[in-house]
């Protein structure tokens, strides 16, 4: 397994549990109907910290990215990279597009929390850094099957 | 100038254009009638950047056995990963810019969201010519299309 694919694995592990964290975590507060606001209100402290926390999972890709530089990869890990990323890309959109279409049709008030679409930029990331990386894996996977690891 | 150039052009030229005359309209009918959604109206000239879609139906695909190399793959790819970063930036800064503004209590209507999809496309689409003739060079060099 060359620096790339550690990389990739690396980056599919971090954005699928921070998926999963968001998933059980909006599943939480969509069935108890907990309004984040009155968090922030009743306690700025636990928001804050719950902020902070929202932000490690960017941070370790980012130390990922530094511990294993582009200046490693060959050819095929440059082509992998860039089609994983272009799949991931049009995952995210299709993604954005399923949450509003959702919304659209849950709202009974027909708006949305500003704080709530900045969240979901910031889960589009994740989705685009899991669905890119499983493409890079698959692209691996298939390129190992032919003999070309 | 080969076909993808040709294509870039013709996407660059009716997005700019669209954008503009878009700005225009809504500026006059802002400065006329004084109201944001009759404004609004002059949104609609934003549809003439759809032309820009009949770029491969316009310019026909070249004739010979080989239509496109691996350095076409190569800039085709390089320009659409360009578009879907400047879109993704487009998405992530108009959903900021409300949180900023308005405050994270405050809501924003749904309807505003496809709006922000639409600035998208149009910026990925727009920053997918331009890498296209960016990397080909924006005049001809001998490529046939």
């Amino acid at each position: 397994m060359n620096k790339a694919q550690k990389r990739t694995w690396l980056c599919f592990a971090i954005s699928l549990v921070t998926l999963l964290i968001a998933a059980v975590v909006i599943t939480f507060i969509w069935v108890n109907e907990i309004d984040v606001i009155d968090i922030k209100t009743k306690s700025p402290a636990a928001f804050r910290i719950s902020s902070l926390i929202l932000t490690v999972p960017l941070i370790l890709i980012v130390i990922i990215s530094a511990q294993f530089p582009r200046k490693y990869y060959d050819e095929r890990d440059k082509l992998i990279e860039r089609k994983a990323t272009i799949i991931g890309a049009v995952g995210v959109f299709i993604f954005l597009t399923g949450v509003i279409f959702f919304f659209y049709l849950i709202s009974r008030v027909g708006s949305i929390r500003t704080l709530l679409i900045v969240w979901l930029v910031y889960l589009a990331a994740f989705v685009w850094f899991f669905i890119s990386s499983v493409a890079a894996l698959i692209q691996y996977r298939v390129g190992a099957k032919k003999g070309l690891s | 100038m080969n076909r993808a150039q040709k294509a870039a052009w013709l996407m660059v030229i009716s997005i700019s254009t669209a954008v503009v005359l878009a700005a225009i309209a809504v500026a006059i009918l802002y400065y006329i009638f004084g109201m944001p959604k009759v404004a609004a109206a002059g949104l609609a000239f934003l549809g003439i950047a759809g032309v820009g879609g009949l770029g491969p139906l316009i310019f026909k695909k070249d004739k010979g056995p080989v239509t496109c190399d691996e350095r076409d793959r190569l800039i085709n790819s390089r320009a659409a990963l360009a578009s879907f970063s400047a879109s993704y930036m487009v998405v992530g800064l108009t959903c900021m810019v409300p949180f900023f503004v308005l405050g994270p209590k405050s809501s924003v209507s749904i309807t505003w969201l496809p709006f922000i999809f639409g600035a998208a496309g149009l910026t990925g689409f727009f920053v997918h010519s331009v890498a296209i003739l960016f990397q080909y060079g924006w005049r001809g060099k001998g490529e046939k299309s």
